[in-house]
């Protein structure tokens, strides 16, 4: 048996047990009303969890830091010695992921992990992760648009343990190996599924799959027309009042461009970077081949739906409408790529 | 309406004077360009046009400067613009300043009642609650009749001021922690108008007479590391060059994706402006820039 009930009431206990042997990341509202993952015992403690909304912040962060270490080094004479970062390989969990999230999860694994090299700071991260994710049953508000990515509110790829919410409870159930070991170690708190939680859990993930009141979409067609749509003046004409600030790659739980730099303290940093910044694709020659805001903007929208369908075989986009959210001009990529000609 | 009487003055004016386009929203509450009589219907004002349009002003207006191939300065066309009252302040900056000129530019001006952020229902955007600069400060036409003002309040100011200096700096310490740096305060003010900016790593002005040296010697105020001191310095480095700028429009504060109260920042310097030079930005047309009235009777005790 792999499906559990887990009563809302002992949530606080199960995360608290968890929290014994990994580190725990829960979804929180911090002061400013938004909410985001922390760390439970460290910023964050087990009460405050948020399990009934789409996080406003995702969690790529936690896979992959916004400023990272790569290594040290010192200078003496005439000898360099380099001191590698040490790779955070602690237990962790990140507990309240939305299906979406776990999914980007997958992606940022194929872009990290997946090809010819590996990155092992990512990878030493990501080996010990397990995610707890708790399933929609529709759009968790009115950005989202996951089906048209080849998502569903009630997807369950990227994450280890699902759980859907049956009124008083959540009915969990263990997707992967990890998934099913965490869960036996969380046995304590954990009881057996009514049939009648069974019937509500499937009603969850029918509901889901019929992917009914969302109302932002992209077609199939609309993302056919990108092939002849590059040239498009339509590019320039949204782009014109793009402000290029990073908020919709920062926020997007897909995009993993960075930057390496060394810096004082004789550091070599990785930082995000943001293909909306002007220096994203600026040569040592000076040449910079995307200079214009349409050029860039549309470069984004191509990659998330076009050159990765090409290259990975799946859109790089994931339908958590964040972008759309927190733009503050407003621009929106189902919009977009629905209104190109 | 005022949507009536901004569509009839953008259509006229874009006929009469030649308008390039007229800057405004569209009736969903987002920039919207109007280059046509077509387009010029769809603009339109409601209480979710929050943004301040005057960056796209001067992005307009600069992509047109320049010289020609023989050398003569190239024919800018005017554009036009919808403003509010704390936009129009901005704007005003800007001409004092003399980035744009005032024949460029056609103003159509909203007296307005505040605004609110259109994903989070009607509340009104805290800087609207209170505010003393409803009514356009620089305009060719009113959309509507005037309104009545509120009275400046820095009650909260004084209330960061009263902290002890532990507690200020763990107050601001926290603000500065959950900043991402992702530059959208920035981008989007409307005094920040400089091609290249000291402050930020992203964006540097490399063209290709620029040589080795001069990239290799470029001083780098800020790291690209997001963390305390970096983000602290990005905040703080920018007041200085806000000082008798900033007109508070609090566009800064609305773009912050992670909410962070920064109009608290220009509110102070806006207040200490006040206090220690007798000046408020943009307060008349054709008014000196603070910077340049520096006279020896100025109050420096912030030095020693």
């Amino acid at each position: 048996m792999n499906k559990y009930i887990l009563k809302k009431e002992k949530v606080t206990d199960a995360l608290n047990t968890l929290g014994n042997a990994s580190v725990v990341y829960i979804p929180v509202k911090n002061k400013r009303g938004l909410v985001e993952y922390r760390e439970l015992g460290k910023n964050a403690s087990a009460a405050d969890v948020r399990l009934d909304c789409k996080p406003d912040v995702p969690p790529k962060g936690i896979l992959f830091p916004q400023t990272e270490v790569l290594f040290t080094f010192k200078k003496m004479g005439g000898k360099i010695t380099v001191t590698p970062a040490r790779p955070d390989d602690r237990e962790k969990v990140i507990f309240g992921a939305r299906p979406c999230d776990a999914i980007a999860i997958t992606l940022m694994d194929r872009v990290f992990c997946g090809g010819k090299f590996t990155d092992s700071y990512y990878k030493a991260r990501r080996e010990k992760v397990t995610i707890f994710t708790i399933a929609c049953d529709g759009p968790a508000d009115s950005k989202c648009f996951c089906p048209s990515t080849g998502g569903s509110p009630a997807a369950t790829d990227g994450s280890d343990v699902m759980m859907y919410d049956v009124d008083d409870s959540y009915y969990a159930e263990g997707i992967t190996d990890k998934g099913r070991k965490i869960l036996e170690a969380l046995k304590g708190h954990l009881g057996k599924p009514t049939p009648e939680q069974e019937k509500r859990k499937d009603e969850i993930i029918k509901k889901a799959e019929s992917a009914e009141g969302f109302t932002r979409k992209i077609t199939e067609e609309s993302i056919g027309r990108l092939d002849s749509s590059f040239d498009s003046k339509y590019w320039d004409d949204i782009a014109r009042r793009c402000l290029s600030c990073g908020a919709c790659t920062y926020y997007c739980p897909t995009c993993h461009c960075f930057d390496i730099n060394d810096e004082p303290g004789s550091k070599r940093v990785r930082t995000w970077d943001s293909c909306q910044f002007s220096n994203f694709t600026m040569h040592t020659s000076a040449h910079n081949p995307r200079t214009g805001k349409g050029q860039k903007l549309r470069n984004r929208y191509y990659h998330k739906f076009k050159y990765s369908k090409e290259n990975i075989g799946r859109y790089l986009c994931v339908g958590c409408g964040r972008c759309i959210a927190l733009c503050p001009a407003g621009l929106d990529i189902t919009k977009a790529i629905s209104e190109v000609k | 309406m005022s949507d009536e009487i901004i569509r009839a003055e953008a259509k006229k004016a874009l006929r009469d004077r030649g308008l390039k386009c007229v800057i405004g929203w569209s009736a969903d509450g987002t920039p919207f360009f109007a280059e046509t009589e077509e387009d010029i219907e769809k603009l339109s004002f409601n209480k979710f046009c929050a943004n301040n349009l005057v960056p796209y002003l001067t992005q307009e207006i600069r992509s047109q400067r320049g010289k020609t191939r023989d050398g003569k300065e190239k024919i800018v066309k005017p554009v036009g613009i919808v403003v509010k009252g704390c936009d129009s302040k901005a704007l005003l900056l800007l001409l004092n300043e003399n980035i744009l000129s005032r024949k460029e530019v056609f103003i159509i001006g909203i007296p307005c009642t505040g605004v609110a952020d259109r994903h989070a229902g009607g509340a009104l955007y805290r800087k609207c609650i209170k505010c003393a600069m409803r009514n356009p400060a620089v305009y060719d036409v009113l959309a509507s009749e005037k309104v009545q003002e509120d009275t400046k309040d820095y009650s909260e100011i004084e209330a960061i001021e009263k902290m002890p200096a532990e507690e200020r700096w763990k107050f601001w310490k926290d603000i500065f922690a959950d900043c991402i740096r992702c530059h959208a305060c920035k981008r989007s003010c409307p005094v920040c108008y400089c091609d290249e900016c000291l402050l930020d790593p992203t964006d540097i002005a490399i063209k290709p007479d620029t040589t080795a040296e001069e990239k290799a010697h470029r001083p780098r105020w800020v790291e690209r590391s997001v963390n305390i001191p970096e983000n602290l310095v990005y905040h703080l480095a920018r007041l200085p060059h806000l000082t008798g700028r900033c007109v508070d429009c609090g566009e800064c504060e609305r773009v912050c994706p992670q909410r962070l109260p920064l109009r608290l920042l220009t509110a102070k310097l806006e207040k200490d402006v006040k206090e220690i030079f007798n000046y408020e930005a943009a307060s008349e047309e054709g008014q000196k820039p603070l910077i340049a009235m520096s006279c020896m009777e100025d109050d420096n005790g912030f030095i020693m």
